[in-house]
């Protein structure tokens, strides 16, 4: 898919872990798995909202498009 | 926020009481039309092997010598009817679990569904040579009371359950759609 997740570059800088931030915004760590791999077929507006509100960002560094 | 585990297994599914209840039921019945099936078939073969003794007693009750066969007919269409009704039970069963382990909208129960829409045609149609049967038998037999036969209920059945294959369908793929969605 050309839309890229960037959630492990986002973890590294904030120094958490992905079972923190699992933790933290109340999702599995199966389903953040899923996200970070680029696997997920969607993403809810509220799971966006709780990653953007705990690594303190804006949903455009969380997610990319390639332009090929 | 729903995680995906919570959307697919409902809490508080498998504890359902009518799941319970539909379960007894479905083992209990799927037995005894085994039994039945075994007894009919038993009486198919009895009716075959020993046609000799079968003529003599309706030639007594005075029918004509053919419905010896007739009634070994019936019997033999009788065990096919039983054997699908057992069929239909055994696939209700399988999606009564589908539902118990709280994954029913799989692509699965929709063929299912319409199996048993199949089921409850073929079951419909058999009544039928089985109900002319004992209608005529009836003529020389004067304590046969069996009411078997085409029925509006039963091709309304038919009819919801390949609806509701349709609408199993369509919910395995919302549901599929859900499964990729955090």
């Amino acid at each position: 898919m050309a839309i890229t997740v960037k959630l492990d570059d986002l973890l590294y800088q904030r120094r958490m872990t992905l079972t923190e931030l699992a933790e933290r915004i109340d999702l599995t760590l199966a389903n953040l798995s899923i996200l970070k791999t680029g696997k997920a077929k969607a993403i809810r507006f509220s799971t966006l909202e709780a990653i953007c509100r705990e690594l303190e960002c804006q949903p455009g560094d969380l997610l990319g498009y390639d332009h090929e | 926020m729903i995680s995906m585990k919570q959307a697919g297994a409902l809490p508080g599914a498998p504890s359902d009481p009518l799941l319970t209840a539909a379960r007894a039921v479905i083992t209990i019945t799927r037995v005894l039309l085994i039994v039945t099936f075994a007894g009919l078939s038993f009486g198919v073969v009895a009716g075959i092997i020993g046609h000799g003794v079968v003529v003599t007693k309706v030639v007594a009750a005075g029918a004509p010598p053919v419905a010896a066969w007739a009634i070994t007919g019936m019997l033999a269409l009788f065990a096919a009817l039983i054997l699908m009704a057992e069929r239909f039970l055994r696939r209700l069963g399988e999606i009564v679990a589908t539902v118990a382990e709280g994954d029913p909208f799989v692509l699965a129960n929709a063929r299912r569904l319409e199996q048993m829409g199949w089921l409850v045609l073929a079951i419909n149609l058999i009544a039928i040579p089985i109900g002319a049967i004992v209608g005529w038998l009836s003529g020389y037999i004067e304590d046969l009371h069996i009411d078997v036969g085409f029925s509006f209920g039963g091709l309304m059945t038919m009819l919801i359950l390949f609806v509701l294959a349709r609408v199993f369908r369509q919910g395995s793929a919302m549901r599929e759609e859900l499964e990729g969605t955090v």
